[in-house]
């Protein structure tokens, strides 16, 4: 069974606090789980200091509690001002079981989910799951980003950084506040419909906590302690500008076509998440053409033009070989997806012979030996 | 009892303290156990904290300076709690901590207090030879942009919205705790001294929300700092209250000058919660009285002030004019205390019983955090001030008196005994 909870100021909250509290839950939602939902319903109002792109978040995270991972939509938006004239927000939750997750992928839910609460609603619990919207996505061009007057082909370079990178988080630096759910639909599209719910995102990112996995998170350029966060050495960053095209590589040219982008590196062993069906083949490289995205350090841009070597220190030439073994570190080697070769196939009956043999030969020269020690007595 | 680092010609000596408490999950541990956080790029990643922070260690390996080394060689400066592994400041470890309990009904006015005290305390001017210095500005961002947006604007004729603390978001930090996450309020940190002494102060703003009754979660010990603190700042707002209101001129009234009158919350319940959180946390019998101090600080002076016999409002005892952020001489915090006590058997007994019945020795104090009515546009919009017209009346008054109480010493001209 699927859950929803909303969470806002309210005079008299479902468990009689005043103030922020729970306005609506679905009758047997998980022991936990409301106040686990608390953690993400925040919302920053100072439009300067907030870091997100968009005014709304609109977000699929995997929310653990009590050891037990959740699929987590939401939507937290303002709501006007509370009881105390100070400004309200609201945050609507859907909480999805694995049946209820439609192949069109979590943001194509979230836009296609026609019940969040956008006012403070009447408090009540609901005995009822949410009806939630079923449904697929076929891949497609990325107009969302064209119309937001960007080059679709950043829709499959993006596409492409969360399947190359699945464990890693990823900002998308937009220079300006937009709506950014459309361009998260565009992505999706882009993704084979087994990958879409590994997928985890938020519109306006606000805290990292070590309980919630949000991978894709859309940023604004220039927001204050930006820089520190796009510091953090195992994260990929992917600035988007208007006037910057995205390359001619293949993941760009099947975003304004609209074809399904493969990777172009074999699927890392991910760590199993219980939430998530782990059926995916590991694809097979792809010598396809794409923007540099292989350096978590660096930031993800169209190819620029060469630029003439620079002389280094060497401690500078230490510190990028050290930078070279961490990202390794962070993709798991080939190996780990290999299957076992021919050769080592066939050198499995040898292998058995020689041993057998051996072993017999052995037993055969201990027996002589203790006939002889027997005889010689 | 306290510890020596090894002295060379050209160092000085550091004095530790013998424990400490982790500002963040208060967790005490010798300075010892102290963790360091590792400076090497490729050392992200932390059992305790996740796949976002730099790796916490024990040293131990150290410079010729005694800075820590960590395991891929590069200095460590930065230091982290042993079991929660956020990052403490240097002072943690040096200084003895002051931990004051701000605790209030929700839109009682905490948050403006602890801005505004903090943004006065600076200036040198509340007590003689105060000094009152952020521990890490990094940790204190959340006053900071407080003090900012409404005492030291930059655009100081753009009115400025009174923001409601939220129950998530920037003011907390998670970690992990075994197999559970703990999430906890972030601490203000500040360096207070006067004279030879110097304490570490730790403030917390919580949302009003975490002291209502059955508010408590176990893995959310947002309030757990009541079970450490040395004293607590109960703050009370006057215009939540019907009978308050209704001697304003009623609700209409009292939201016109910026008053809460649309709430009616029952504080003195919220009083009676956090004793027994108190209670609970320090494993105190129903008998045992609180073993610190409470403060009433009365909040919105300027609008209830007016109806006090004989009105505050009007001067402050004489320091409101020129000296508004002044605290004043313990004469006349003991007048105002007197008339104060009389406007709340008259109209908030129930509050005023409980109070002293927790502790006969409880001190009132009324502040203005603004010192102006907040005002919105139009019914229904939120509400703002403009930066230009806060004049806030004896914003730090609650918090020197819970700390003189706390550190007789440190303010021995505002201690009771």
């Amino acid at each position: 069974m699927s859950f929803e909870v909303v969470h806002t100021s309210v005079v008299r909250g479902l468990r009689g606090e005043s103030g922020f509290a729970t306005a609506i839950v679905t009758r047997g939602l998980p022991a936990g789980l409301e106040s686990g939902l608390q953690d993400v319903s925040g919302y920053d109002h100072d439009e300067t200091r907030a870091i997100g792109v968009d005014t709304v978040e609109w977000a699929h995270r995997i929310v653990t509690v009590r050891g037990r991972p959740y699929t987590v939509l939401s939507r937290i938006a303002p709501n006007g001002v509370d009881a105390s004239r100070r400004p309200n927000r609201i945050a609507h939750h859907l909480v999805l079981e694995p049946h209820d997750r439609a192949a069109g992928g979590p943001a194509w839910m979230l836009g296609q989910h026609r019940a969040f609460e956008t006012g403070t609603p009447a408090v009540e619990e609901r005995s009822a799951q949410p009806s939630l919207p079923k449904g697929s996505l076929t891949a497609r061009p990325a107009r969302a980003w064209e119309a937001a007057g960007f080059d679709a082909g950043w829709a499959g370079v993006l596409a492409q950084t969360i399947l190359d990178a699945p464990q890693s988080t990823i900002y998308v630096v937009l220079p300006e506040p937009l709506e950014v759910l459309p361009l998260v639909i565009d992505v999706m599209a882009l993704l084979p419909e087994d990958r879409r719910w590994h997928v985890t995102f938020s519109t306006r990112p606000l805290v990292t906590l070590p309980q919630v996995r949000c991978q894709l998170r859309f940023v604004r350029a220039n927001a204050p302690g930006l820089a520190r966060l796009l510091a953090d050495p195992s994260a990929r960053t992917l600035h988007v500008e208007h006037d910057l095209g995205a390359g001619e590589g293949r993941a760009a040219e099947a975003a304004r076509r609209g074809e399904v982008v493969e990777p172009t590196v074999r699927a890392p062993n991910l760590k199993v998440h219980p939430v998530i069906d782990l059926s995916t083949s590991a694809a097979s490289p792809s010598p396809a053409k794409v923007p540099e995205i292989q350096t978590p350090q660096q930031s993800i841009h169209a190819p620029s033009p060469p630029v003439p070597p620079q002389p280094v220190f060497a401690g500078a030439l230490l510190a990028a070989k050290e930078n070279t073994s961490t990202r390794t570190a962070h993709q798991v080697p080939a190996v780990a997806y290999s299957s076992p070769s021919e050769s080592t196939a066939t050198s499995w009956p040898v292998l058995a012979v020689f041993l057998i043999g051996y072993s017999v030969v052995a037993i055969f020269g201990a027996l002589v030996l203790f006939i002889l020690a027997a005889s010689g007595r | 009892m306290s510890t020596r680092t090894p002295s060379t010609s050209t160092q000085p000596v550091r004095t530790l303290v013998s424990s400490v408490t982790c500002p963040h999950c208060w967790a005490e541990f010798p300075p010892a156990q102290v963790r360091f956080v590792a400076e090497h790029a490729a050392l992200q990643g932390d059992a305790v904290l996740g796949e976002g922070a730099a790796m916490r260690f024990l040293p131990s390996r150290f410079d010729a300076r005694g800075r820590a080394i960590d395991p891929l060689g590069a200095t460590a400066s930065r230091m982290a709690c042993m079991r929660c592994h956020l990052e403490v400041p240097p002072a943690a470890l040096e200084l003895p901590q002051a931990i004051v309990s701000i605790v209030g009904a929700p839109a009682s006015g905490k948050s403006v207090m602890l801005a505004a005290a903090s943004f006065s305390l600076r200036s040198g001017l509340v007590v003689d030879g105060l000094e009152f210095i952020d521990a890490d500005p990094s940790l204190n961002d959340l006053t900071l942009e407080l003090e900012s947006s409404l005492f030291r604007s930059s655009t100081p004729d753009r009115p400025a919205m009174i923001a409601k603390t939220d129950l998530a978001g920037r003011l907390y930090r998670s970690f992990r705790v075994g197999d559970a996450n703990w999430t906890a309020p972030k601490p203000q940190l500040f360096v207070v001294g006067r004279g030879s002494q110097r304490r570490l102060l730790c403030l917390y703003d919580n949302a009003g929300e975490h002291f209502l009754p059955g508010a408590d979660a176990p893995h959310e010990p947002v309030t757990r700092h009541l079970g450490v603190s040395r004293s607590l700042i109960f703050v009370v707002d006057p215009t939540q209250d019907q009978r308050v209101i209704e001697r304003l001129g009623g609700r209409e009234a009292v939201q016109a000058v910026g008053g809460a009158g649309s709430i009616d919350q029952r504080q003195d319940l919220i009083l009676i919660e956090v004793a027994n959180r108190v209670r609970r946390l320090r494993g105190l019998s129903a008998f045992d009285r609180l073993p610190f101090r409470i403060v009433l600080a009365l909040s919105k002076a300027d609008i209830w002030g007016a109806v006090t016999e004989p009105p505050i409002a009007a001067d402050f005892g004489g320091y409101r004019a020129g000296k508004s952020i002044a605290v004043p001489p313990k004469s006349v915090l003991k007048q105002v205390d007197a008339t104060c006590r009389d406007f709340l058997s008259h109209y908030m007994p129930e509050l005023l019983a409980t109070a002293r019945a927790l502790d006969p020795d409880l001190r009132i104090v009324p502040f203005s955090g603004l010192g102006h009515p907040p005002s919105s546009a139009t019914r229904g919009e939120r509400l703002a001030i403009r930066p230009r017209d806060v004049n806030p009346v004896w914003p730090a008054a609650p918090l020197v008196v819970a700390l003189a109480e706390a550190e007789p010493t440190l303010f021995p001209e505002h201690a009771s005994k």
